[in-house]
């Protein structure tokens, strides 16, 4: 198995007044070469703070732990510099995020922004830059591209500025995507423009992709592997059929089972997750989701589980320390 | 009296664009453009569409906390759109409205007993009643009593949008709209907020009027559901037969687009080319037509009506019924 981007042990804590802010505590994952990997979780589950640490764009007061290891094509981006850090970025990894308008510089257009993009990773001349440029909004599928070029950000829809962001990531060929929510501000006809573009794109261009996102269905149509977080840490992954299929974590299952699937009417009473996430100043002692889990037992409130492997899937619950949780379909029912 | 609860007939709202020294009037943004609907007591309507479809306009106008542009709007029976501001407000304790910011529609300033109390205070209930109630009424959303004396910014973004439906319960109402109550919530609250509409509407045999983006959670909680473009409802249809037999071109291509999370479900899809057009300057015939893969020529010169296509199921649509071939793709890339 070849990983082309390898997270371990990932610590992003910001200093606080109350006390260090752990956004992200103690993370694994990898993705393989030319695979697509999503990230799941709500607000506050530490997704987007993870991609901002794998391109070392935490700004103070935040900061990555000594022990975090984050080893991208063999090098251990945890320990390079700031110069060798902007090598990667852009030319290696590259990142788009959910809003394009505040990504987007509004006062030059988006052609000369791609051109940017290509200048400051290859030596090329202006001339050709922004022929470039044009070439990148063909690719993702801008019309009259050459005419568009010239166009400020405001002048174009949502999902053409999601577009131009995308080209100006993929301008230097990168071997990994990071998409942070993509289409999160994105209509539903438009987002499926979106997701098919990045489909094909990956495609055509044999890059991973890392898709943060807190849509499971967008997962499923376009993960092969997946990562569910909850309070800063993973609580399950694996491939998306099987993590989906057969969730082994409780907090996978609730969240499956939380959402109305297209179709579904109020004859089926949605799951409920008790409660609110906890706050990360003070995360619960043994297993974060203890508090609002329905199969809780005595040493989940005090010991925190391990990934524990089940299958092809992992998951850090202690009802799956000896293999597979049995479902037990009366205790959600016993416990509200 | 009318069989219907609520009822909305070539309804429109359009939002002047004002240029210019003089603010002349260049154009108008046609938000809702005649609409017909109507809301049976005891039923829940969903209002479907994307961005700018006129969706939260129509929820907004129909309780004329908009002042319709023309058309007339009945609630049982009687003509919201002739009466005086005095009526109105007697009126309006029988239609209340949640909306989805949570945190821009609560006064900062006030305290849950006040916020939650307000309404009654408007329609002038004795202060001594008003406690009782409150409280009973923050019970019946989830909230505990110790809640009474919390600022809305205290509370997370689960929490505010049951202060919201508890100001909108308090007044007793026989009508509620409610306008994308559960957008802004992560789905582990989402799914609580949705059990609390379901079972309140229950309890107090309430009518829901319920607009939202999300196709999966309009057709959890409505009866029926019209799908919006433009400021036109382009179909109106049992919500079982929305999903079933969608008639109209965009339904079928709204609920294709949507990404599912059930493994083995990857299906093909319908992806339409472009953008929604301005609705300052919508296109001729039908609005869909630019982004239709069924469009003829008579659809730019004929606007379809919304006609009935049996059991209730309404459709605007020259080629009503016809279904686009899976998996679409636009000739212009997508």
């Amino acid at each position: 198995m070849t990983a082309l981007l390898r997270v371990e042990n990932l610590r992003t804590w910001f200093d606080s007044d109350r006390g260090p802010i752990r956004a992200v505590d103690g993370v694994d994952f990898e993705i393989e070469a030319g695979h697509t990997l999503g990230v799941v979780g709500e607000s506050g589950s530490g997704k987007s703070v993870t991609a901002l640490s794998v391109m070392r764009l935490v700004d103070e007061p935040g900061h990555i732990s000594d022990e975090s290891r984050i080893v991208f094509d063999g090098r251990e981006l945890a320990s390079l510099d700031e110069s060798e850090m902007e090598q990667i970025r852009g030319e290696e990894i590259s990142m788009i995020f959910q809003e394009p308008m505040t990504s987007l510089n509004p006062v030059y257009t988006v052609g000369d922004q791609i051109a940017e993009a290509v200048r400051s990773h290859e030596s090329v001349g202006a001339k050709e830059a922004s022929s470039r440029a044009v070439e990148m909004l063909e690719l993702v599928g801008i019309p009259e591209a050459a005419r568009r070029a010239k166009d400020y950000p405001h002048q174009l829809s949502g999902g053409m500025r999601q577009r131009v962001m995308i080209g100006i990531a993929l301008a230097c060929n990168p071997k990994l995507l990071i998409a942070d929510e993509p289409t999160t501000a994105l209509d539903v006809t438009i987002q499926a423009q979106i997701l098919e573009l990045m489909t094909d794109l990956r495609e055509r261009l044999g890059m991973s992709m890392m898709l943060i996102t807190h849509d499971l269905g967008v997962v499923a149509e376009m993960c092969d592997d997946v990562v569910v977080m909850y309070a800063g840490r993973v609580v399950e992954r694996g491939p998306v059929d099987v993590v989906f299929g057969s969730p082994q974590h409780p907090y996978t299952e609730a969240l499956l089972q939380s959402i109305p699937l297209l179709g579904m009417t109020q004859a089926e009473k949605l799951r409920v997750i008790r409660g609110t996430v906890p706050s990360p100043l003070d995360w619960p002692q043994g297993c974060r989701f203890e508090p609002r889990c329905d199969y809780a037992f005595a040493k989940c409130a005090e010991e925190h589980p391990p990934l524990f492997p089940v299958g092809r899937q992992e998951s850090a619950c202690w009802l799956c320390e000896h293999g597979p949780r049995v479902p037990v379909a009366a205790a959600s029912a016993e416990a509200t | 009296m009318s069989e219907f609860l609520l009822e909305a007939r070539e309804l429109k709202k359009y939002f002047p664009v004002r240029r210019g020294l003089l603010r002349r009037t260049v154009a108008n943004v046609q938000a809702v453009d005649g609409v017909d609907l109507q809301v049976r007591a005891g039923e829940t309507v969903g209002l479907v569409g994307e961005s700018g479809c006129g969706k939260s306009t129509l929820g907004r106008t129909l309780l004329r906390l908009l002042e319709p542009t023309a058309g007339e709007i009945f609630f049982e029976g009687a003509e919201l759109t002739k009466m005086s501001r005095r009526e109105l407000k007697r009126a309006r304790s029988d239609m209340q409205i949640i909306f989805q910011d949570s945190v821009g529609s609560l006064d900062p300033r006030m305290k849950v007993r006040e916020l939650v109390g307000e309404g009654l205070a408007v329609h002038g209930v004795q202060r001594s009643a008003r406690r009782a109630l409150v409280e009973e009424t923050l019970e019946r959303v989830g909230l505990p009593s110790y809640t009474l004396g919390r600022y809305a910014h205290q509370f997370s973004g689960g929490q505010r949008q049951r202060i919201g439906i508890a100001r909108a319960l308090v007044l007793q109402p026989k009508l509620i709209v409610a306008d994308e109550p559960v957008s802004a919530l992560d789905v582990s609250i989402q799914s609580q907020v949705l059990n609390l509409l379901v079972e309140l509407k229950q309890a107090f045999g309430l009518t829901y009027v319920f607009v939202a983006h999300d196709l999966a959670v309009v057709g959890y909680i409505s009866d029926r559901i019209a799908v919006m473009y433009l400021g036109k409802i382009v179909e109106f249809a049992n919500a079982a037969d929305i999903f079933a037999k969608p008639l109209h071109p965009y339904t079928q291509a709204l609920l294709s687009a949507i990404p599912t999370p059930v493994v083995g479900a990857k299906k093909k899809r319908i992806v339409l080319s472009g953008d929604v057009p301005s609705p300052m300057n919508p296109p001729s015939g039908c609005r869909f037509r630019t982004r239709c893969p069924l469009a003829q020529p008579i659809c730019a010169e004929v606007e379809p009506p919304l006609e009935a296509h049996g059991d209730g199921h309404l459709a605007a649509c020259h080629f009503a019924g016809t279904l686009i071939p899976e998996p679409f793709k636009s000739p212009h890339g997508a």
